[in-house]
């Protein structure tokens, strides 16, 4: 069965660590950075589907992560997860196709809601 | 002057002299010249008649006159020849021979004499009796040089009468005189006289007809003034002694003429006016003895040769009832005429009084003066006063601060003002004693500061009469009888007389309960704000080990869930079965602490996301909205929510609408109004669930919408449990919920409240009666419309 990889960027490795188990047990093969830095490493080597990317990390942000391997990688998926609550898509951003429906803030209730949204954001790929 | 320098010696001598002379001219007029010595004891006046003939008398009073102008004790020695009532040569030759004895050893330096018969024997005894003095003569009729023919120093003054001056006077009184009847007696004088006056009228006023009966009789006189027609005619009287009857006329029988004639009668001496003349250009005895005594005088000053004077010094006289008499208006008498027997006016009178009584009338006048200052003064205080009564009662009438007034001892209200009466919430208090508002018909209540209530005694107006206790700005709480409730800020303050007597209280007060209210809503916003900026800082921290707990939580649960085979696996690995594993697990309730931990993760977040609505950015577009369909909006939410459907049984709730038909709206973000309506409806539904509603009512919320000063307003009553005091100031805090914990955030109200304050201007406001329900009103200013 085709199984999507994931990568998750988030600089709190607990809340890492949740997420990856989440997605694992939902059969997703997940990719962990703890910075953008370290996200565009793992891209250059390994093949990944979606990203879900926290915005403050230190170094790199996360938006300019996203336009790095968005640029860098066309066929790459994003969901923005994010604590900042006031958070707004840039127009940059929203030129590489992410809309408000790809943001979620943390904690998100029920990480099942964020699996069907990387599930549309691949299927729409896929179609 | 020149006179005396001539007695000087020497020319060295003059400067003194003429010095000496000035000082004498100086002070001629007050007392004598010490130089002129004394005249007493080198004059003789020997008058022709005797004292008391009133001619002889005047003529002596005019020599007085002259001399004692330098000499004021000057006492001559006077003869009388009495010759009108003695005309006897030869008694004058015996008096000669008594004279001549008498004066043996007097040495006269001047002889002063009076008429002709005086000056006759003065010269026949000039060497024997009076030692060759020089003479001065006066009244001398007839006058010629040869009577002194051979005599040296004697001199003197004729009698000739102004027949000339006294006819131009007549004239000029009575212009229309055509005829002059004159009337002189047959003697030498008398003769004389007509020529004088028939030459006179001749030259000056050639028209005039002049006639002189002969040697007439008074009866004659009477006649001829009659026929002659008194309108035209003046009768000139000269010298008429005696007439041809030998009557003899003392004043010439002037009276008689002039009460016996209706002609106007004019004379020539001046003892005849007053006695019935009109008046004319006359001699007078007094002006020929001054004349003869400056002629006297000039010869004592050692003169030798003086001439007579001819012309003797005359006045124009009238007699003031005579010219009223023939109508003479007084303007148009000459000019230095004099008057006799002219009135005296009531200034003339009383002259010597005259200052007095101005003085004294000024006096009175000043005293009138100053009394009616005083008055006036006084008037213009009273209308001060007036005035500043006026002021004083319309300030306290239309004061803001309420002003009441108790005086002692009753501590009965004489004035409580409308602004009084308005914030403590009753009228026609004044005249009651302050009792009234506790024990009378009036329920009231005074908090203090402290909380406590406080007795009619205890109140301030009531200490300040009773113990003149002051208090600056106190504030305290006012329960008025209708209920309402007052802040006010007071001061109170005793009135005292000028004896430090407490006669009054004063209290002033102010309404501050608007103050009161802003300053909750104040405190309330600031609270908000200051959490609003807390929480957007916070919440990216907190949402971080949020989001971990949640997830973890949300995995172990799943990898004991018997639904995912890797679970299954791993506890084989383990050497265990999973369902060994959950069951040990659900005996020693993990599973429920897990599932705890999740749903405090759950409303850990929930709180931080309410929260964050304090500061969330106006990023969405405001569009015309009415309230109305805002509040429906907000109610049909509330109704599928899932939260108070499991809850309380919103269905049981009628909504009943009172909306404005004109369908009030305003520019607003949807969300947020919305968002403000549902929160209140949830917290009534909330509320009235736990209210147990008696038979025949039901839970009602009434929805009403209007428009009200330009705002667009919105209610959402209940008829749920209502609120008491305390709770109803809470409502509107952050955190502050009266719901069982973990039901709500109490965050709510607190978001609604910021949203209507904070991003609208406009107002949230509660009402709430325990037992009766709770009604909120939502005043929004309509912005752009």
């Amino acid at each position: 069965m085709f199984q999507a990889s994931l990568l998750i960027v988030d600089d709190e490795a607990a809340l890492r660590a949740g997420l990856r188990d989440a997605f694992e047990d939902m059969g997703y093969r997940v990719f962990t950075a703890g910075s953008g830095e370290e996200g565009l490493d793992i891209l250059t080597r390994e093949q990944v589907d979606a990203c879900t990317v926290d915005i403050r990390l230190p170094g790199m942000s996360g938006n300019d992560f996203i336009m790095k391997a968005g640029r860098a990688y066309p066929g790459l998926r994003f969901l923005v997860y994010t604590g900042s609550w006031n958070y707004r898509l840039t127009q940059e951003l929203t030129a590489l196709g992410i809309s408000r429906e790809d943001v979620f803030s943390k904690p998100c209730d029920d990480l099942a809601l964020m699996a069907r949204a990387i599930e549309r954001l691949l299927a729409r790929d896929g179609a | 002057m020149t006179r005396t320098s001539r007695y000087m010696p020497g020319s060295a001598l003059r400067p003194l002299a003429f010095a000496f002379a000035a000082l004498c001219a100086i002070l001629a007029h007050s007392q004598a010249c010490p130089a002129a010595g004394s005249f007493s004891d080198k004059v003789l006046i020997l008058h022709s008649y005797h004292a008391g003939f009133p001619w002889t008398d005047e003529i002596q009073a005019g020599v007085f006159a002259e001399f004692r102008r330098q000499d004021s004790h000057f006492e001559p020695f006077v003869e009388y020849l009495d010759w009108k009532r003695f005309p006897d040569r030869a008694g004058l030759d015996r008096m000669a021979e008594t004279l001549q004895r008498k004066y043996a050893g007097v040495s006269f330096g001047v002889v002063i004499v009076s008429d002709n018969q005086a000056l006759e024997f003065a010269l026949k005894h000039r060497q024997s009796i009076f030692g060759g003095a020089a003479i001065s003569f006066c009244g001398i009729n007839g006058y010629s040089d040869a009577m002194v023919e051979g005599q040296d120093r004697v001199s003197g003054v004729v009698e000739d009468v102004d027949a000339a001056g006294t006819l131009r006077t007549a004239l000029a009184v009575l212009p229309g005189t055509r005829r002059v009847l004159g009337l002189v007696e047959e003697t030498e004088s008398g003769l004389a006289q007509k020529a004088d006056i028939l030459r006179a009228a001749r030259r000056e006023f050639p028209t005039l007809e002049v006639f002189f009966p002969d040697d007439p009789t008074l009866e004659d006189v009477y006649a001829a003034c009659t026929s002659s027609g008194a309108k035209d005619t003046i009768l000139l009287l000269g010298s008429f002694g005696r007439d041809r009857t030998g009557r003899i006329f003392p004043d010439f029988g002037v009276d008689l003429l002039s009460s016996g004639c209706a002609t106007p009668v004019f004379v020539m001496w001046d003892f005849l006016v007053g006695k019935g003349a009109v008046g004319g250009r006359v001699l007078s005895g007094k002006l020929q003895g001054r004349e003869a005594a400056r002629i006297a005088l000039r010869f004592l000053a050692g003169e030798h040769s003086i001439p007579v004077t001819k012309d003797p010094p005359t006045q124009i006289l009238f007699d003031h009832d005579q010219l009223r008499r023939y109508g003479i208006t007084p303007s148009l008498l000459p000019r230095g005429s004099l008057l006799v027997n002219e009135p005296v006016t009531v200034f003339q009178r009383y002259r010597d009084l005259v200052p007095a009584v101005i003085v004294s009338m000024g006096l009175m006048a000043a005293a009138i003066a100053a009394l009616s200052i005083n008055i006036l003064a006084r008037r213009r205080v009273e209308r001060e006063l007036e005035k500043t009564k006026a002021l004083l009662a319309a300030a306290i009438e239309h004061s803001p601060a309420g002003i009441m007034v108790a005086e002692a001892p009753g501590v009965v209200i004489t004035l409580a003002n409308p602004a009084a009466e308005r914030i403590l919430g009753f009228s026609g208090i004044a005249g009651h004693a302050l009792s009234y508002l506790k024990e009378g018909d009036i329920s009231w209540t005074c908090i203090l500061p402290d909380g406590t209530s406080c007795g009619s005694s205890e109140l301030a107006l009531a200490r300040a009469v009773l113990t003149g206790a002051t208090s600056d700005n106190v504030e305290m709480r006012v329960v008025r009888a209708d209920g309402q409730e007052r802040w006010i800020l007071l001061s109170s303050s005793p009135i005292r007389d000028r004896d430090e007597n407490i006669i009054a209280g004063i209290i002033v007060f102010a309404d501050v309960t608007a103050r009161k209210h802003m300053e909750d809503m104040v405190i309330q916003s600031e609270k908000m704000m200051s959490l609003g900026g807390l929480a957007a800082g916070m919440a990216h921290e907190i949402n971080n080990p949020l989001g971990i707990i949640v997830h973890c939580a949300q995995n172990a649960l799943r990898r004991i869930s018997p639904d995912l085979p890797a679970n299954q696996e791993a506890a084989g690995v383990a050497g265990t079965n999973l369902d060994a594993v959950r069951a040990y697990l659900e005996s020693r309730g993990i599973i429920t602490y897990i599932k705890d931990i999740q749903e405090a993760g759950h409303r850990a977040s929930r709180i931080v996301r309410s929260m964050l609505n304090f500061s969330r950015p106006r990023n969405t577009e405001r569009t015309s909205l009415r309230l109305d369909a805002l509040l429906d909006k907000a109610v049909e939410l509330a109704q599928s929510d899932y939260d108070i459907k499991r809850n309380y049984d919103i269905k049981k709730i009628r909504f009943e609408r009172d909306y404005d038909p004109a369908g009030p709206s305003g520019f607003f973000v949807e969300s947020e109004i919305v968002q403000v309506f549902l929160n209140i409806v949830k917290n009534a539904a909330q509320a009235m669930a736990a209210k147990t509603y008696p038979d025949g009512e039901a839970p009602v919320i009434r929805l009403s919408t209007r428009l009200e000063g330009g705002d667009a307003v919105a209610g959402i009553e209940d008829n749920g449990p209502g609120m008491d005091e305390r709770t109803r100031k809470r409502v509107m805090e952050p955190f502050f919920t009266t719901k069982q914990v973990g039901e709500g955030t109490g965050l709510g109200l607190s978001v609604s409240y910021f949203i209507v304050t904070n991003s609208y201007g406009g107002t949230l406001g509660v009402r709430s009666i325990p037992g009766q329900g709770t009604a909120f009103t939502i005043r929004l200013p309509r912005g752009r419309v």
